[in-house]
């Protein structure tokens, strides 16, 4: 009698041919009576696996990101037109943007700057020479039928970016890692298409037609969501403090596409797939992760990654394939006839009898670079003798040092002292609000106000939260008003405090035999609860000292 | 008309009549919206009487092709109607009408005159040419049209200055190269006097040129590229070697009457007239054509002069010599007996 060929997966009930395969198992042989079934550590439908395959544990991601910065300038990269967010559509177009013919492009020199300020803030190195390409494809919203980009030979290469991930149980250990920086290029950003269903058609918007981009390449030693959205914060920081490009990711001044793959470590890469449209660092982070989920799913499952574009929908939190999968696009590159090679200059190399404003010099840029983040942060640490994870905080948020900076000047707290106030208390009424630094309602001023009355004793420490309180809903009276109105005076009334001492150790009893008894640490319950009667005004000095007092 | 040069501010020569003119590479300017280019020659005596004893071209249509691109451009300087007219030249086409209609037909150095709104067909080959019917005209528009265009990154910052020329001209010690051998078919063409160098000419033109590029365009555009830089390093070694300039004839024929020209496919017949004009383009050196004799039928024939780079000056007083020498014959044009003949105005619709 044949051995039957088709069998039930004793497993997961799957009818099962020899050699078919259900989703975890194979079945490799059978005769009349047994048949054999393999989980696919042994046997797989690809090549020999490795044991470790099915574990996901052993999976890492590595992650890529492709970044474009719009630059921060007064007109276009090639044309004239001015550059402005939300303009009435087709409002800033010039002749050259609408591609017509007869018209050819100019290089904008503050574009040109700002590409080297941005390079040399990463550390890469400056190609004096570099060289314009056209990228050809056929879109709407590419009126030329090609962009003009640097495809061989970019401004920059060879750049690194340094950044803090916080890790930790509490997000207080700073764990600094960076990330090669492949080149940087000058490019022109293309129109808006904007797609209208309902009547069934394409609008074509060409303001944002020309705009100088700056495509910032990183390598892949990202390996999680996390490290990618801690990476793009420092440059949106560095961006931000250059005045190159204002980074603002949701309306488009920085837009990244990240390239994930995962693969066992000692193992080659993975197939990668590349994610769009993730616009805030928060959404970065979660399109990532799931990503390098996804494609350890995949695997595991026996599965294969596809090399393919997929966007990022933030509603659902997953990425999806995108509509339109092309095959490999060729681009035809070719040098752009129309502009000559891009020349930068250092001191060595300048011409002699060179017009100033037709040169562009990139020691004279690094010598007038403002203060990187980074070095901010370790400035404010040696000058302050702030923890680095505080300055982290101070750097971070737009205005916050100056805000630090100004109440140190009015106040004589501690810079100790006052950084918690700012970072805890200020920061998160602000975020609490959603406001910025500069929409707080309680000026520099009055926080120092505060902070003198706190260190010359007027109030104990948790009534000037108290008082804080209060004075951010009624921003226009002063900390003295409140606390004369309130009545948060910090009463050092020893016959008050006495009474009120001897109450609490009457009324526990247990704990002063603990104290009695070498356990110093019940004395804090204690006196919270005589804080606690005194609703947090009573001097906590002469509390404990009474306590004490009456106890030994 | 005067106008100011918007970069000196000088007073200039004004452009205030605008000829058909094709976009185009290879055409007899016969395919524009208004119509087809008519040449002027095709209506002087000298060709009337020639076509009574020779029998040719007698049937209707009679009349003679610009040969283009720049057929109207030449067409207009030839017919008097204006002191000068600008056309465009990619691989010939000003030189090529000029020598059709006999007139002088000037291609500066790549470089030297600003392509701002110039409707570009290779950009890396186009210039603006310049039509009169003297090579002082073409002088003198040269003056005006020459020097560096901030809306032109191309266009070089150069000390050349506006030249007038000698009426007085010494060839004694010119050296003027002639190329020995020339194949007209595409595939190659032999150059250059001392050295002969078989240069796959055409055959580059037409990579460059036409729309051939697919996914192995690196293999065909690199490798034109190549080519292009050996024909300009070998230009630069004849003129090291002695050579002042170079003379070849402008076209292969004299004008065609337009029944013939539509005979043959277009692209065919045009694929050889730019044989001689090509070069200069891909090199980027200033060349002018020049009128020197009638055919056997009565209509201009031309040389061409081809200069060193930003030398117009040299090239232009050595095409001033031949045009003295020549004494080309001006043209007879007996408008009032052909009127009947002229066309029509069309109501041609603007697209």
């Amino acid at each position: 009698m044949a051995a039957p060929l088709v069998r039930a997966c004793g497993f997961c009930a799957v009818k099962l041919q020899r050699g078919g395969w259900c989703s975890k198992y194979v079945l490799i042989s059978t005769n009349t009576f047994a048949f054999t079934i393999v989980r696919p550590t042994t046997v797989s439908p690809q090549s020999k696996p490795s044991p470790r395959k099915n574990d996901p544990k052993q999976w890492v991601g590595v992650v890529g990101l492709e970044i474009h910065a719009q630059i921060h300038s007064n007109t276009k990269l090639f044309s004239g037109a001015r550059v402005q967010f939300s303009a009435p559509p087709n409002s800033l177009v010039s002749f050259f943007d609408a591609s017509l013919p007869g018209t050819l492009p100019v290089i904008n020199r503050r574009c040109v700057e700002a590409a080297v300020m941005t390079s040399l803030a990463l550390n890469c190195s400056i190609n004096k020479k570099s060289l314009f390409d056209r990228k050809h494809y056929f879109y709407a919203d590419l009126p030329a039928g090609y962009q003009i980009t640097q495809h061989r030979l970019p401004i920059a290469v060879n750049g690194s970016l340094s950044y803090s991930h916080l890790v930790g149980q509490k997000w207080n250990q700073a764990v600094v890692k960076t990330v090669r920086i492949k080149q940087i290029q000058l490019e022109q950003d293309s129109g808006k298409s904007l797609h209208d269903d309902t009547r069934k058609q394409t609008l074509i918007d060409l303001n944002r037609a020309g705009v100088a981009l700056m495509e910032i390449v990183m390598e892949p030693d990202m390996s999680c969501g996390e490290e990618a959205a801690a990476a793009v914060r420092e440059l949106q920081l560095i961006l931000q403090a250059l005045g190159t490009c204002q980074g603002n990711m949701a309306e488009g001044q920085l837009r990244v596409d990240a390239n994930i793959s995962v693969h066992q470590p000692g193992d080659p890469l993975g197939v990668r797939t590349e994610v769009k449209n993730i616009n805030s660092a928060r959404f970065l982070a979660k399109a990532i992760d799931f990503e390098i989920q996804r494609q350890i799913d995949v695997l595991v499952n026996g599965g294969v990654v596809h090399n393919e574009t997929r966007t990022f929908d933030f509603k659902l939190g997953q990425t999806i394939p995108m509509r339109d999968k092309e095959s490999l696009q060729d681009y035809r590159f070719i040098p752009e006839p129309n502009l000559p090679p891009l020349i930068v200059y250092d001191n060595e190399s300048t011409p002699v009898n060179a017009d100033p404003q037709q040169v562009i010099n990139i020691d004279l840029i690094r010598k007038n670079l403002p203060e990187l983040p980074s070095a901010k942060r370790t400035r404010l640490v040696d000058q302050y003798g702030i923890l680095p994870e505080h300055s982290f905080v101070l750097v971070s948020e737009d205005g916050l040092t100056e805000y630090f900076v100004s109440v140190l000047q009015e106040t004589k707290a501690e810079p100790k002292k006052v950084i918690g106030w700012v970072i805890k208390e200020l920061l998160a009424l602000l975020k609490h609000y959603s406001l910025t630094v500069s929409q707080s309602h309680i000026s520099p001023s009055s926080l120092a106000e505060l902070l003198n009355l706190l260190e010359m004793g007027v109030i104990s420490s948790p009534a000037a939260k108290q008082v804080f309180l209060l004075m951010w809903k009624e921003c226009d009276k002063s900390p003295q008003q409140i606390v004369k109105e309130q009545d948060l005076g910090l009463v050092q009334n020893e016959k008050i405090l006495e009474e009120i001492c001897q109450n609490v150790l009457d009324g526990h009893l247990e704990e002063v035999a603990a104290i009695k008894k070498g356990n110093k640490r019940v004395l804090n319950k204690l006196i919270g609860l005589v804080q606690k009667e005194m609703k947090g005004r009573a001097d906590p000095i002469m509390v404990k000292t009474l306590l004490e007092r009456k106890i030994s | 008309m005067r106008c100011l040069d918007p970069r000196s501010g000088q007073d200039t020569c004004c452009i205030f009549w605008h000829a058909t003119m094709i976009w185009g590479l290879w055409s007899g300017s016969t395919d524009g919206i208004f119509g087809p280019v008519r040449n002027p020659w095709g209506y002087s005596r000298q060709y009337k009487e020639k076509l009574i004893t020779t029998g040719q071209c007698k049937e209707e249509p009679d009349w003679v092709i610009t040969g283009g691109s720049s057929g109207g451009s030449a067409a207009a300087v030839a017919a008097l109607t204006c002191f000068a007219a600008l056309g465009s030249d990619t691989g010939g086409s000003t030189r090529n009408p000029a020598a059709h209609c006999g007139v002088v037909g000037l291609k500066p150095t790549y470089g030297l005159v600003s392509r701002h709104g110039l409707i570009p067909l290779v950009n890396s080959m186009d210039v603006p040419g310049i039509l009169t019917r003297s090579v002082d005209d073409a002088a003198t528009v040269l003056g005006v049209l020459h020097g560096h265009d901030p809306k032109d990154s191309t266009t070089v910052h150069h000390s050349f200055e506006s030249f007038s020329l000698p009426d007085e001209v010494d060839v004694k010690n010119i050296s003027i190269g002639i190329p020995k051998e020339l194949q007209p078919s595409t595939q190659a063409v032999a150059f250059i006097s001392p050295y002969e160098y078989p240069m796959p000419l055409a055959k580059t033109g037409r990579i460059l040129n036409s729309g051939m590029i697919d996914r192995n365009y690196d293999r065909y555009f690199v490798k034109a590229q190549k080519v292009r830089r050996l024909i300009a390093e070998d230009f630069i070694k004849v003129f090291n070697s002695g050579v002042d300039v170079l003379l070849t004839p402008t076209t292969l024929s004299d004008a065609a009457c337009y029944k013939d020209f539509i005979k043959e496919d277009n692209r065919t017949r045009s694929a050889q007239e730019d044989i001689f004009t090509q070069s200069a383009n891909m090199a980027g050196l200033p060349a002018v054509s020049i009128p020197v004799a009638l055919s056997a039928r009565n209509l201009p024939v031309s040389l061409q002069l081809i200069g060193q780079r930003f030398r117009e000056v040299d090239l232009l007083t050595i095409a001033k010599w031949f045009e003295q020498q020549v004494n080309f014959e001006a043209i007879d044009l007996q408008i009032s007996d052909n009127i009947e003949k002229l066309p029509k105005k069309k109501t041609a619709s603007t697209a």
